[in-house]
């Protein structure tokens, strides 16, 4: 089942490889790692194999040293999910290999450490697009595996572990085996979305979407509450192909801007190529992307984001419903269009608390979690609201309803209080049925994570058939206790 | 009061908290070369403040006797050559598993061979470069990558006003303390965001082992003197390069201004 993997022609190797020539004792890099939320930090070391054998006997040593690995990709898990336990990280960017795209099944098979940039730049030529992208192009596949990540889609065609057809899952003793949706249903459910604590994703076959052009049909409307809100993605859900919506934390009402996407099937639209999918250099045709993180550092400050948020709220507001066409990437990937965004937060970095709670009480739940933030004074910067729908896989986050992601600035002052919050928000979000999701938790508690994932039980089960030695973990697995039952 | 006021304002107050000695102070630090000298009394004046030191160095002997004089179980002794930079990691985990997290680090070791006006021996001038450059990189590089791990912590590095010019005296010496200067103002630069504070220490001539026997210095001061100095500024919380005492600051300046077609004849 499995294409031949060959490097892209424009691989970069600006990642530095360590061989046997490697003059460091044990070639691993000491690094001061953090979750992409710059809010936890971990001393590591890291080895970066350029090689699926090279990778294999890295988890060799391991399991006969008794030591612990965790893997890690470009870290864009905004918590501790790709932080060690212990101290050793494998760094899985250097394995970019792709296959070509199969133009009848729409099928491709890439290495873990092949990027959603990469792999959308090598489809889209062609007329297909990843059914399944997250907020930013630059995790890898191997990340957002075992992350299960989900798009603006979500409500739609589920995570992105319901395209995969098959992987290639290297085990703690050194074995490989394929994993395939179907004829091994039970072990693919349980590594997709498992966090890469069972074993490493060493290749994965997936399913692309057609498209007749590179361009969607945006809508934007302006909601008075999270309540309008909700009911506006919920009629919307059938006849658009991506649903998002923001939502200004600071309004009591919770009020908030839809915006819904359909692909546009005019293939005369064009706009397959890469230039017409590249990200401007220019905000507004004006500010230089790379400048505007410092122009939103000086916009740092409850007060300011208080401002911001209402503005944007008010613009659209103003506009009424209206609609435009975006190029796919400008649509999918809004986080990449600032590089350095995250410097609004400050040294301290960021939380970002994202709870998934049943319909029937998502509204009053998710209003009571903004409640309860602006109670405690500590209001989220950016707030977004989604539609989900359930699926098999046995870590999930998703349920049938809607989610709700919060993003707290951290600083050194409200760094504890910050964590009874979320510890709060977590409480009335399990009482309500919900889930977490482990690519952005950096917070929760080990309570929380039995109360929210039934699907534990069967997940240690496995855990102790494939890793009974426990070479797998990761600070997010031993913060949560995953592995004890 | 408009925000970008406020922006300012605050930066004001902060200096004006370093005014207010809001000092720092260390529960655990490493003392890289508290055999004798600066490092000695270094280690003995942050554990009579209430520091627990590890004092490391090569000799044993002198190691203990230090850690007498500071008593209690105030002190750790870990013999080490600073020329084996692999053992800095698997020693400094042994440290805090016995200690608990290390905030500080002094690097003071230091070697100055005499070396003679017509000799170029390669053997004496690898070990001057092991001993300060090669040998406190290898413990930089670990405090560093700890404390920026930990988001907080002090690293201080004992160079020298001979790393300011090279001299006919002691290329060696001066050239590994001159990559020692810049490899701490390398890291001042990257570690001060995330709350680790570097601090160079420039001293000037100081009375220990290394200046035995050379006469007429100008300025000399006592080790403990130099000590004193050096944990005022560490104290102060901010990432900082300073001579000991502060007046060769301005020799300094004349030195490293002076063009090398005139440093070059001047016997200094």
């Amino acid at each position: 089942m499995h294409a031949v993997l060959a490097l892209p022609a424009d691989v970069d190797l600006t990642v530095r490889s360590f061989g046997a020539d490697c003059s460091i004792s044990d070639g691993a890099e000491w690094h001061a790692l953090s979750g992409w939320g710059e809010s936890t930090h971990r001393l590591a070391r890291v080895v970066r194999p350029t090689s699926v054998e090279e990778l294999g006997s890295v988890v060799e040593a391991a399991s006969r040293d008794g030591a612990q690995l965790t893997l890690r990709g470009a870290g864009r898990s905004y918590g501790d999910a790709a932080l060690p336990a212990e101290r050793r990280i494998i760094d899985l960017r250097a394995l970019r290999a792709m296959s070509s795209l199969d133009p009848e099944a729409g099928t491709i098979t890439v290495a873990p450490g092949v990027t959603i940039e990469d792999l959308w730049r090598a489809v889209v030529p062609q007329g297909w697009w990843p059914p399944v992208v997250p907020g930013t192009m630059r995790p890898t596949v191997g990340g957002c595996v075992a992350m299960n990540v989900h798009g603006k889609n979500q409500y739609a065609v589920g995570p992105i572990g319901e395209h995969i057809e098959a992987f290639e899952l290297l085990l703690a003793d050194g074995s490989r085996r394929v994993v395939h949706h179907d004829r091994d249903a039970d072990l693919f459910r349980a590594v997709v979305g498992g966090a890469g604590l069972l074993g490493i994703v060493t290749s994965v076959t997936l399913r692309m979407r057609r498209v007749a052009c590179g361009l969607l049909d945006v809508t934007a409307r302006a909601c008075s509450s999270l309540a309008e809100v909700a009911a506006d993605l919920e009629a919307r859900r059938a006849t658009s192909d991506y649903l998002v919506a923001w939502i200004d934390a600071f309004d009591v009402a919770g009020r908030g801007v839809v915006h819904a996407a359909t692909h546009v099937t005019d293939a005369a639209a064009g706009a397959l190529d890469l230039a017409a999918q590249d990200l401007p250099d220019r905000l507004f045709g004006i500010m230089p992307r790379t400048r505007v993180a410092t122009l939103i550092g000086l916009c740092s400050g409850p007060h300011r984001m208080r401002a911001i948020n209402a503005l944007k709220f008010r613009s659209a507001a103003l506009r009424g419903e209206h609609s435009f066409r975006q190029a796919h990437a400008a649509f999918h990937f809004l986080l990449d269009y600032v590089p350095g965004w995250k410097a609004i937060y400050g040294a301290g970095g960021m939380f970002q608390h994202q709870s998934f709670v049943p319909l029937a009480a998502s509204v009053e739940t998710h209003s009571a979690l903004l409640a309860l933030c602006r109670k405690s004074g500590l209001v989220p910067w950016l707030s977004v609201y989604k539609r989900h729908r359930p699926d098999a896989f046995l870590l999930s986050h998703n349920v049938d309803g809607f989610s709700l992601a919060l993003d707290f600035r951290v600083t050194s002052e409200n760094r504890e209080q910050l964590l009874r919050l979320c510890h709060e928000l977590d409480a009335i979000v399990v009482a309500a049925g919900g889930r977490f999701y482990f690519a952005k938790d950096a917070t929760a508690e080990p309570a929380t994570l039995c109360a929210a994932y039934p699907g534990l039980a069967r997940f240690r089960e496995w855990k102790h058939d494939l890793d009974p030695g426990g070479v797998f973990t990761s600070a997010l697995a031993e913060r949560l206790g995953i592995f004890r039952a | 009061m408009s925000p970008f006021f406020r922006v300012v304002g605050r930066s004001e107050s902060s200096d004006a908290a370093k005014g207010d000695a809001i000092l720092k102070s260390w529960k655990n630090a490493i003392v890289v070369g508290a055999s004798s000298g600066i490092g000695e009394a270094i280690a003995v004046q942050l554990a009579a403040a209430g520091t627990r030191v590890a004092l490391v160095a090569r000799r044993e002997a002198e190691l203990q006797r230090v850690a007498e004089r500071i008593g209690g179980d105030q002190a750790l002794v870990r013999v080490h050559d600073v020329c084996d930079g692999d053992d800095v990691a698997g020693l400094w985990d042994e440290i805090e598993s016995e200690l608990g997290a290390v905030d500080m680090l002094v690097y003071a070791s230091g070697l100055m061979i005499p070396v003679d006006e017509h000799e170029y021996t390669f053997d004496k001038d690898r070990r001057m470069f092991a001993v300060n450059l090669v040998g406190a990189v290898a413990w930089l590089d670990q405090a560093a990558v700890r404390m920026e791990a930990r988001r907080g912590g002090t690293i201080v590095g004992i160079s020298s006003i001979a790393g300011d010019r090279g001299r006919r005296g002691a290329p060696a010496y001066n050239a590994a303390k001159a990559g020692l200067t810049t490899f701490l103002e390398a890291l001042r630069n990257r570690l001060s965001r995330f709350g680790v504070d570097v601090v160079t220490i420039r001293p000037g001539f100081v009375d220990t082992a290394m200046t035995q026997g050379m006469d007429g210095l100008l300025w000399l001061i006592s080790a403990d003197r130099a000590a004193e100095i050096t944990l005022q500024h560490a104290r102060a919380g901010s990432g900082r390069d300073r001579h000991v005492p502060a007046r060769w600051w301005l020799v300094s300046c004349v030195i490293r201004c002076m063009p090398s077609w005139l440093f070059r004849r001047m016997s200094i």
